[in-house]
């Protein structure tokens, strides 16, 4: 009998301090992620509440923002003719305008008429540089004032050039599924188009319903050099460690500057830019890596007055971090 | 109640240590988890393919396009089939967020785990 007391004492003490334990253990708040191979990246579903055949709805979702993107021939429109007009849907046509604007305010450092160049460098699979000659003629062909859109026409005076939807693309995507998300009924969530992230809703696990995103280390020495907490809007980065290719130790990234013709070389290593026009600070992000801070500062300068939400964050190359209007998203550097 | 049930019995000592060392062991366990309970994941063309420790030392081939070798509290990819070897050059992550990309072979590791962040841009 003394026994039996003895071991059922134990017993329910050993219940009673796993339970403790246990509850001490558990996730605040659930997280349900949906991972995807698409628009040529990883793409990462985050929600709070699992939706309905999640799975298939991110992928049609996906699939929509990716043919709207593309229906007009692909990421990057070449002209076969001199003189040839295309007939743009209205987010191709809108993204063009965006562009175009960028380009004017940063005097051409950031250029979507660049995609000669793109094609040429072709980063992905290349494993040596294009000759100088190759690359002077791709230069000739880029200039975004030679281009004309006339509502959604858009005129190439030459044969050869084109415009490259690639640096604009993503950000367009995170904006328009999470617009669909939020019509499909899902609450809150976390878009991650290859580490372009875009937010939407409250973040259940946060009392202001913010959500802590971490800007990537590019120096890889620790995963993230700091964080924003942002809400319904867009934290995009564009980083040369991304793609590139070593060659005869020089290595060659894939933000090419369509003033020399190479990938941009000014110190900086990544420009992260918070912005709830999806487009626009996809767009951006690029021009402020090409342009370089001092350049960048001046086109945020000017931006900010239409933009107040305009955030951006350079790491250049040295690990130093500049930043630019950081402090209402309470960024926070190591 | 007698005098004889109010005094220490060799039992209840017993049943002391037996409950103190358990707390203690505890105690060192959910230490051990929080302070390395990063996780290794792998998936392929979306799939979650195999889930791992960070903290076990050990070796996952992937469908026999690549060795993901876990060693030392670390990741790296070895042997992989595709020409460039991105993944492979691309070392070794650590840390929680960081992720290892192979796109021709639509291969994503990446390590999670609890954290101060949401996601993490770049």
């Amino acid at each position: 009998m003394k026994v039996f007391r003895s071991v059922l004492k134990l017993f329910l003490i050993m219940s009673a301090v796993i339970s403790v334990l246990i509850c001490g253990c558990e996730n605040t708040t659930g997280r349900f992620e949906e991972t995807f191979f698409a628009m040529d990246t990883v793409v990462t579903f985050t929600f709070y509440k699992q939706p309905d055949n999640s799975s298939s709805l991110c992928l049609s979702l996906l699939s929509e923002a990716e043919k709207e993107l593309t229906e007009c021939g692909g990421y990057l429109i070449t002209a076969e003719n001199d003189g040839e007009t295309v007939k743009l849907n209205d987010t191709l046509a809108s993204i063009i305008n965006k562009s175009l604007t960028v380009s004017s305010l940063c005097g051409g450092y950031y250029d979507i008429t660049v995609a000669p160049l793109v094609t040429l460098w072709n980063i992905r699979e290349a494993t040596a540089p294009p000759s100088e000659q190759d690359i002077d003629a791709a230069v000739s062909l880029i200039g975004y004032d030679r281009i004309k859109l006339d509502g959604n026409s858009l005129f190439f005076p030459k044969k050869g050039m084109g415009v490259d939807f690639g640096s604009a693309g993503k950000g367009f995507a995170g904006d328009r599924i999470a617009e669909k998300l939020i019509e499909d009924g899902v609450e809150a969530g976390i878009i991650n188009l290859g580490g372009n992230i875009r937010v939407f809703g409250e973040n259940p696990g946060n009392p202001e319903g913010k959500f802590t995103v971490g800007i990537k280390d590019p120096s890889g020495r620790s995963a993230v050099i700091g964080s924003v907490k942002v809400k319904n809007t867009n934290v995009i980065t564009s980083g040369a460690y991304e793609r590139f290719f070593v060659y005869e130790n020089t290595r060659y990234h894939h933000i090419l500057d369509p003033k020399t013709g190479y990938p941009a070389e000014n110190g900086t290593e990544s420009v992260t830019v918070i912005c709830e026009d999806g487009a626009l600070a996809d767009i951006l992000s690029t021009a402020l890596f090409v342009s370089g801070y001092k350049a960048g500062m001046d086109m945020l300068e000017k931006l900010i007055e239409d933009h107040p939400d305009i955030a951006a964050v350079f790491v250049f190359s040295d690990g130093s971090v500049s930043t630019f209007n950081t402090d209402i998203y309470e960024a926070e550097f190591k | 109640m007698d005098e004889k049930n109010l005094k220490i019995r060799k039992s209840d000592i017993i049943l002391t240590a037996v409950i103190v060392s358990f707390c203690i062991a505890a105690a060192a366990f959910l230490f051990f988890m929080r302070s390395g309970g990063e996780t290794v994941q792998i998936y392929r063309d979306g799939e979650l393919f195999a889930e791992r420790s960070l903290n076990k030392d050990e070796t996952v081939n992937v469908d026999g396009m690549m060795d993901v070798v876990i060693k030392n509290g670390s990741v790296h990819v070895e042997n992989s089939v595709c020409p460039s070897g991105v993944c492979e050059h691309s070392g070794a992550v650590s840390k929680k967020g960081e992720s290892i990309i192979c796109l021709p072979n639509k291969i994503l590791i990446k390590i999670t785990g609890e954290g101060e962040t949401d996601a993490i841009s770049g």
